[in-house]
């Protein structure tokens, strides 16, 4: 087996008591979740896909999608809950994105990520909670560089650029997530890394202003 | 490594992952790797991790945030992460000018709220804000700092009543399900049962499962959290240390009793400011050491909006305690007796340790909180003392008005039983539970037994109003001999009259409002009560009609009377006196009118508005435009294709006038009522006059021998003082014989055919003793049958003081078969035009001489032998 987390033992007693029937317990991991799903969907939030899709319109289908199908998981367990979860937020993040420019013909496909501060909650909080204010400046400022240049990559650069670095998923997940070997998603972080380099490179930022 | 050869790409990104894997590796750790470390690392793409690890740093800090030093938000100094709910993340902060602790709760996620969501709760954190009591957790302050809104509250040293409840239940559930005093030790439980109580800072792999170095609680509700004091929280709970919970009930429940006291002054105390917090649940009832209380998280409930009802907002979360107009949406009549629920529901819970409605489906619990009541405590436990069942159990009413009418009466209820004082609370009285019962099960003994009731409640009536007239008369008499030596006794004595009959008067409104209720929703689809329902109906007419004659100059009564026009005017409109119903609704919106203007905010007054409107809509045009719309009448009136389709127009336009409705000052009601006006006039523009005269044949051949009883009929053909008495007598009678042959599908299934023979032909027996121009006349008013099956809808007048809005069409009575689909306009809206025609009636209608013609029977081949058999003329949909 793969090198995955196991499930926490809060998570893992709370499924064992929605096998139980205890449906608060459902309520009870989804919050325990919620917040972090959110800001799954918030990070990808400054790529192209910008606000054409709502956060919490997301997290709210991938919910229901893991109440529907939360019986079959419960029976095959193929993975932790935890990754299950992510796959599908990202499936469901996938299909709505898809909905959506099907919806409206404008090719969001050629749209560059636009800085925006007023829909951007994730970055907002990096600058509000800041130990020194001093420093707030330099880290906005390279906060949106660095954002800038994220938005900038090719969708399957920023994912596993979100996964790796943001959210720190092990090889091993991220595999699992992305169906593929855990040495290729290793491959892929590097190249994604490197690209992101050039791209902070191209914006401007040199070392010097580090 | 040290290699001087070029790198060729796959080798590049394969270091450049390893470093930043490891660099990344130790940042989570906690350390500070330093970049500088790691450019002599990998010399070789040295250049690169400069740009990039810095990079990394920002993009991976994000999540760490909360692991080393929060840093600061406006004065606040942030000292650690204690909760996480769907809205916010709650920190224990310091307020660096005051140098006090406090708990910080900050929404970061406000950004994506829209202005007016926002905007509202800044209004009501501002007024929560106000509150000052001391079983309220004090809010410091709110603001906005770069994007990010907060507000201070004071840090209470505690746990939520949510998990009390949870480990008392565990600590039952753990002694097997008895009452035996086994003692659970608190540490062994928090441990198991709720490991975000633990200390936090270390970072165990349960808490940063998701979020890195993210001590958040599991506990999504939890808004105040310490790693100490659990244990005196529940000893609290069980006893104070002395008397366990588990060995001592009695304990236990005047406990809950204390924890219910405090919770309602809060409450109300909340209500007199103007504030209801919309969200009381065990999650939010904070516990102190002491045993102190604090609802906490003021109106935060409006954030999570409608969510509230989805599986964003908490599903069970916060579902659970929900009143069922709030679960309903219905909007503006939501107010500070939802709190009185919630509060209810928080009791109940805390008495038998077990939810009130229990179900595991979302939809089966919404089920639950509008239809079902709640299993009464004592038979969950039945050491349950019987007032706090009593107390818990109105508190928990289906029916704002049945509840406590205030937050403080609940708490001075729960005070009596502390002080073994009798309670106020009642327990249901045998005609609440009947009534209550007849509504589930819509049976011929319940109607039979609401006959009985009725018998009762008149008398009822008629004292109550005698009381008021008296109390009147004698606080008259008594203003007059003020002067003269009136002993306190006598004083006393008065006022426990007046009380008396002003109770005894309020109880015999809810009585008729509820006997209208039943007779115009439950009785509506059994054609063979027809009868009795009217006979329900014009007593209750009677009843406003002498309410609204003694209340009309009532100042206090005025929102009352307003009801009273406007069941007055739908049960007149009802048994089929149009003109006087339009009159009596005028006077309504009139007086609504007033009311709404000296207070423009109750909400009773918008969902009166509703109901006022929606009553005139059907008064008017709609009645007209729903028989229009059916495609037998359309065909019956030959309309040319425009006309269809300008009809369906109209149709529509009246639907959603009808269907929206919120917030309306008095001048968009007006409006309303105009647009509504302008469309009667451009539906009579539509039909030619000969259309017009035949679509007014078709209506009153679909009355029925009801249109007999109407005054504007016995006026066109003049029908005598004794004709009208002789068709009443013949009407009387037929009932009566319906009625004295019991329960139809016994063996008196012959009886009761025979019956229903003698009912049917009431029509024929009363056109038979019209004189010949009588009939000739009646023959001319009502044309040739109607041969086009129609499907009617016995949308009664529906409730009308809860607005239109709780109205549903009640598709359920499928036995009546052979419609087809439920036509698209069944909607609730909808208000078809044979609001109540007994079928049985209706398929006589016809001009007597020929009515019979028209008539195809069919055999009752039902399982329901309840059902009359239908016949060919005349559908239910329901």
């Amino acid at each position: 087996m793969l090198d995955l987390k196991p499930d926490s033992e809060e998570t893992s007693r709370l499924l064992e008591r929605i096998e139980k029937g205890q449906l608060d317990a459902f309520d009870s991991l989804l919050a325990r979740h919620r917040d972090w799903l959110r800001r799954l969907v918030e990070m990808r939030r400054d790529g192209r896909l910008q606000a054409r899709v709502d956060a919490s319109d997301v997290v709210q289908e991938t919910q229901m999608e893991t109440y529907r199908r939360l019986d079959d998981f419960l029976v095959r367990r193929p993975m932790p809950f935890r990754l299950w979860l992510r796959k599908t937020l990202q499936e469901r993040l996938k299909m709505m994105q898809r909905r959506h420019i099907e919806a409206s013909r404008r090719a969001v496909g050629r749209e560059v990520g636009q800085p925006d501060n007023s829909t951007s909650p994730m970055w907002q909080q990096l600058a509000g909670i800041d130990p020194s204010p001093s420093q707030n400046f330099a880290r906005d400022e390279l906060a949106r560089r660095v954002r800038d240049s994220v938005a900038k990559l090719e969708e399957t650069d920023r994912e596993i650029l979100l996964m790796r670095t943001f959210e720190g998923l092990s090889y091993a997940e991220i595999a699992f997530v992305l169906e593929v070997e855990p040495a290729a998603a290793r491959k892929r972080h590097g190249r994604a890394l490197l690209r992101l380099h050039n791209l902070l490179t191209e914006s401007g930022l040199t070392e010097s202003q580090l | 490594m040290n290699d001087s050869q070029p790198l060729d790409d796959e080798l590049v990104e394969a270091l450049v992952a390893e470093a930043t894997d490891d660099y990344m590796d130790r940042a989570q750790q906690g350390q500070e790797p330093s970049i500088e470390e790691y450019v002599k690392r990998y010399p070789k793409i040295a250049g690169i991790l400069r740009g990039l690890l810095p990079a990394v740093r920002v993009m991976h800090r994000n999540d760490a945030q909360s692991s080393g030093p929060l840093g600061t938000l406006g004065e606040f100094r942030l000292l650690r992460e204690i909760g996480r709910g769907g809205m916010g993340v709650v920190y224990e902060a310091e307020q660096m000018s005051l140098r006090r602790r406090v708990a910080l709760k900050v929404l970061p996620l406000a950004a994506a709220l829209d202005p007016r969501q926002l905007e509202r709760f800044r209004l009501e954190a501002q007024a929560a804000a106000h509150l000052h009591h001391s079983n309220i957790v004090p809010v410091y302050s709110v603001g906005c700092e770069r994007g990010v809104y907060y507000f201070a509250m004071q840090y209470i040293e505690g746990r939520s009543l949510a998990e009390v409840i949870a480990e008392l239940a565990a600590g039952k559930a753990g002694q097997g399900g008895g009452r035996s005093g086994v003692r659970v030790d608190a540490n062994s439980v928090t441990s198991t049962q709720v490991p975000a109580a633990q200390p936090v800072p270390t970072s165990t792999s349960s808490i940063t499962e998701f979020v890195r170095n993210d001590p958040s609680t599991p506990s999504q509700n939890r808004k105040e959290n310490k790693d100490k004091d659990n244990k005196d929280t529940v000893e609290i709970l069980r006893g104070a240390g002395t008397t366990q919970w588990s060995t001592d009930e009695t304990t236990h429940f005047r406990r809950v009793a204390t924890l219910g006291i405090q919770v309602a002054e809060a409450l109300d105390h909340a209500h007199a400011m103007g504030v209801v917090h919309r969200d009381i649940k065990p999650a939010n009832l904070l516990v102190d050491s002491r045993g102190t209380v604090y609802v906490a998280d003021f109106g935060l409930a409006l954030l999570q909006g409608d969510s509230g009802l989805t599986l964003t907002g908490g599903l069970a979360g916060t579902l659970r305690y929900m009143s069922p107009e709030q679960v309903l949406s219905q909007v503006g009549i939501v107010d500070h007796r939802t709190d009185v629920y919630s509060l209810g529901a928080t009791l109940y819970e805390l008495l038998v340790l077990a939810p009130a409605f229990g179900a595991t489906d979302r939809n089966a619990l919404l089920q639950q909180i509008v239809r079902d009541e709640p299993i009464a405590p004592r038979q969950r436990n039945r050491h349950v003392p019987v007032d706090l069942e009593t107390i818990v159990l109105k508190a928990m009413a289906k029916e704002p008005t049945a509840r406590y009418a205030s937050a403080a009466q609940l708490g001075e209820d729960l005070r009596r039983y502390l002080e073994h004082r009798p309670i106020l609370a009642r327990r249901p009285t045998l005609i609440e539970t009947a009534l209550k019962w007849s509504r589930r099960h819509r049976t011929f003994v319940a109607a039979a037994l609401v006959v009985l009731l009725l018998t009762s409640v008149g008398f009822a009536v008629s004292t109550a109003l005698v009381a008021r007239a008296q109390w009147n008369t004698r606080q008259a008499f008594n203003r007059l001999a003020e002067e003269q030596s009136r002993t306190k006794l006598a004083f006393q004595a008065e006022a426990q009259q007046r009380a008396k009959a002003e109770q005894s008067f309020r109880q015999a409104r809810r009585a008729v409002d509820f006997l209208t209720e039943v007779s115009e929703e439950e009785l509506a689809d059994k054609p063979e009560l027809q009868g009795l329902r009217r006979t329900l109906l014009a007593a209750a007419r009677d009843y406003y009609q002498d309410f609204i004659d003694h209340s009309r100059d009532d100042p206090t009564l005025q929102a009352q009377l307003v009801a009273s026009y406007v069941r007055f005017g739908a049960i007149l409109d009802e048994i089929g006196s149009p003109a006087d119903a339009l009159a009596a609704l005028n006077r309504a919106r009139d007086l609504q009118e007033k009311l709404v203007r000296k207070d423009p905010m109750m909400p009773e007054l918008q969902a009166g508005f509703f109901s006022i409107y929606s009553r005139l809509a059907l008064l008017r045009g709609g009645r007209q435009l729903s028989l229009l719309v059916q495609k037998p009448v359309q065909d019956d009136l030959q309309l040319t294709p425009q006309q269809r389709s300008e009809i369906e127009r109209l149709d529509t336009d009246r639907r959603t006038a009808l269907a929206s409705s919120g917030h309306l000052t008095v001048e968009q009601w007006r409006k309303r009522f105009e647009e509504l006006a302008a469309q009667d006039k451009s539906l009579s523009e539509l039909l030619n006059s000969s259309q017009t005269e035949r679509l007014r044949q078709i209506a009153l051949q679909l009355r029925g021998h009801d249109a007999f009883t109407d005054p504007e009929v016995a006026a066109a053909l003049k029908l005598s003082p004794e004709q009208i008495q002789k068709i009443r007598a013949l009407r009387d009678e037929a009932r009566r014989s319906l009625f004295a042959t019991g329960r139809p599908g016994d063996q008196r299934a012959e009886d009761w055919k025979q019956a229903r023979e003698g009912w049917r032909k009431i029509s024929d027996k009363i056109v038979g003793t019209l004189s010949d121009e009588q009939r000739t006349q009646w023959q001319a008013m009502t044309g040739e049958p109607f041969k086009g099956k129609l499907r009617t809808m016995h949308r009664g007048p529906g409730r009308p003081w809860h607005g239109a809005g709780t109205d549903r069409p009640d598709a359920s009575n499928a036995s009546l078969g052979s419609v087809g689909p439920l036509p698209a306009a069944a909607t609730p809206d909808d208000r078809s035009p044979q609001e109540t025609p007994p079928q049985d009636e209706t398929l006589r209608s016809g001009p007597a001489p020929t009515h019979n013609q028209g008539i195809e029977q069919r055999p009752d081949k039902q399982e329901k032998p309840a059902k009359p058999e239908k016949s060919g003329r005349v559908e239910s949909a329901r």
